[in-house]
């Protein structure tokens, strides 16, 4: 009985267990939640779960028939909300808020040590006696011919050596609020208007709505660009297999809606490590036309990089949120690669294989297969696309003997 | 601190500074609360509901917004804090709850709407469990945090509410994976 007064007397709420997400995290599963919890993020990094899994578990048959019908279902509620709701229920929660406190004022800064207000200083005698004459349009004229010399030196300098330009077009990397890089638009570019999601120096960040295209005829007939898929196998280092998992299109106002519409392709990579096992990790890339693609430099690292010959940016880190809001919070890969007025953003996870080297080797031979820059119609440039698999195709494509395909050099700029 | 925008991923300190702020009366506090999180509530309560119910999903979210402004005060602090937009989850689940009868309505056709209806057929936090895990691809640790549990008995819920729907509703012979 002491013990248990005791325990109420520490922990508060006995009957309530003191929840955070480290002690979380810290606790451990029996061995059925552990292999649910382990399914869970499975599904959520995009690799579906296989027969040998739910072998015997029957929950895990139906968390793996559920989820498919659950992506269909995530689609819902993407319109923006009704206008004006957002104000009213603002203005209705306000009067149940409580009056404003009035905050502490600042206390008025102290004089420094040795100095007392009550003891008074003595203002010095003047001693100079001012001049008679005014120099003031002495002053004046000296003042213009000394500004037009700086001019003249500042033209002059600006000729001898023009502001360096970025050289990419559409990434922009952002630190501290500012334009760590800048993107050399076109001058006739104009920004997107699209009604659910408007990019701004004040909003920097757009989260799009994705909808899931079934296969790819009927994505490509949603953009304006040629989609580019990644090649089925590729070596950097040792021999990687992609399966594409599932194709999204967020369109720039409501459906059919082709300029400005993003793509969203999601695959699963296969790596045979050189003892023979296998490793499979996601790869998400988003592919837009003639769209600013942001990156936020104030955590993580950056760096330009070149991918056969295509200029780019490579961003690390243990925080990313992509352009559909999915959260990437360990060791996250982000390489925006440019071709011509079509960016492509590859995110993977490098503790999970999606190595710098890998995608920078991926975006080589993607850019090898692109189309010239200026390529019009993406329906009259390229052959009709065949059916995607659909969701689950794990094991679909067994790994073959490949072909050694040669690494791309990742060049280093800065 | 400045308070997040829009499209910022605030952390937890930016969300105890915004619980603390309107529990102070701040209201440009509140409104920034709304606009973080009143979108991303309102699509998991329609979510639930099924497309055709947005009426009642703006009902819902708003009485969730209301009861979160009442129990502003209770938002766990120090090691115990809670990501604002899993703990606003929590008040949205009561009142999902509270109207039963309109909750994972079979409206949508097909087998989401089948999904619904199981939904409908579990009790309490096994149907928010299923849910947010479902809808949401709440990550275990963060599910366990929107239910206000730990993370093994997160786990056994939505196990439970897994195996209440596959024996509802078992699947057709001819299911297969990735089919």
């Amino acid at each position: 009985m002491d013990n248990l007064r005791r325990l109420r007397a520490t922990s508060g709420n006995p009957r309530r267990p003191r929840l955070s997400l480290a002690r979380l995290q810290r606790e451990r599963l029996g061995k059925a939640e552990g292999r649910l919890a382990a399914a869970l993020d499975q599904l959520r990094d995009g690799v579906p779960l296989n027969w040998l899994q739910m072998e015997g578990d029957p929950e895990l048959v139906t968390l793996a028939r559920l989820h498919p019908v659950a992506q269909e279902v995530r689609s819902l509620g993407l319109e923006a909300l009704p206008p004006g709701f957002q104000e009213s229920l603002a203005d209705k929660l306000g009067k149940s808020l409580p009056p404003p406190k009035a905050k502490p004022a600042k206390a008025a800064p102290k004089s420094l040590a040795g100095f007392s207000e009550n003891v008074p200083v003595l203002t010095q005698a003047q001693e100079n006696v001012p001049e008679l004459i005014s120099r003031a349009p002495q002053w004046v004229a000296a003042t213009v011919v000394a500004g037009l010399l700086v001019s003249a030196l500042l033209m002059l300098v600006a000729g001898l050596f023009p502001t360096p330009r970025s050289g990419l077009r559409w990434i922009e990397v952002r630190q501290a609020d500012q334009a760590a890089l800048a993107p050399d638009l076109p001058s006739d570019y104009k920004a997107p208007l699209c009604p659910s999601w408007v990019m701004t120096d004040t909003a920097p960040y757009v989260i799009r709505n994705y909808v899931v295209r079934q296969d790819k005829t009927k994505a490509q007939a949603d953009v304006d660009f040629p989609i580019e898929y990644l090649p089925e196998t590729v070596g950097a280092g040792s021999v990687y297999t992609t399966s594409l998992l599932e194709t999204a299109v967020a369109p720039c106002a409501g459906t059919g809606s082709v300029p400005f519409s993003s793509v969203r392709l999601d695959y699963l990579v296969r790596h045979v490590q050189p003892d023979g096992s296998l490793s499979l990790s996601a790869l998400t890339l988003f592919e837009g036309r003639r769209q600013v693609v942001r990156l936020d430099a104030d955590s993580g690292t950056w760096k330009r990089v070149t991918a056969g010959g295509e200029q780019g940016v490579l961003w690390r880190g243990d925080s990313y949120r992509d352009t559909s809001g999915n959260d990437w919070l360990e060791a996250t890969n982000v390489l925006v690669v440019e071709h011509g007025e079509v960016t492509v953003t590859f995110v993977g996870r490098a503790n999970k294989g999606i190595t710098e080297q890998l995608l920078l080797a991926l975006a080589s031979e993607m850019g090898q297969a692109l189309p010239a820059e200026g390529t019009p119609s993406p329906q009259a440039a390229r052959p009709p696309a065949v059916t995607v698999q659909s969701r689950g195709v794990l094991g679909q494509s067994p790994i073959q003997a490949l072909p050694f395909i040669p690494q791309a050099q990742g060049q280093v700029l800065k | 601190m400045p308070f997040p925008t829009e499209t910022m991923h605030p952390t937890l300190e930016q969300d105890l500074h915004l619980a603390s702020e309107i529990n102070d009366g701040n209201r440009e506090a509140l409104d920034r609360l709304i606009s973080l999180y009143l979108g991303p509530t309102y699509r998991y309560v329609l979510r639930r509901l099924g497309p055709g119910s947005e009426e009642t999903a703006l009902a819902v979210t708003g009485a969730a917004f209301e009861e979160a402004l009442r129990r502003m005060k209770r938002y766990p602090r120090g090691d115990r804090t809670v990501p604002m937009r899993l703990w606003l989850l929590r008040p949205a689940n009561r009142a999902l709850a509270r109207r039963k009868g309109h909750t994972e309505s079979a409206a949508g056709g097909d087998e989401a709407a089948v999904l619904r209806t199981a939904l409908a057929g579990l009790s309490g936090k096994k149907a928010d469990a299923a849910a947010m895990a479902l809808f949401e691809e709440l990550p275990p640790e963060e599910l366990a945090l929107a239910l206000g549990v730990s993370r093994r008995r997160a786990m056994i819920l939505l196990r439970q509410a897994l195996r209440q729907i596959g024996r509802a509703h078992p699947p057709s012979p001819d299911w297969s994976l990735g089919g």
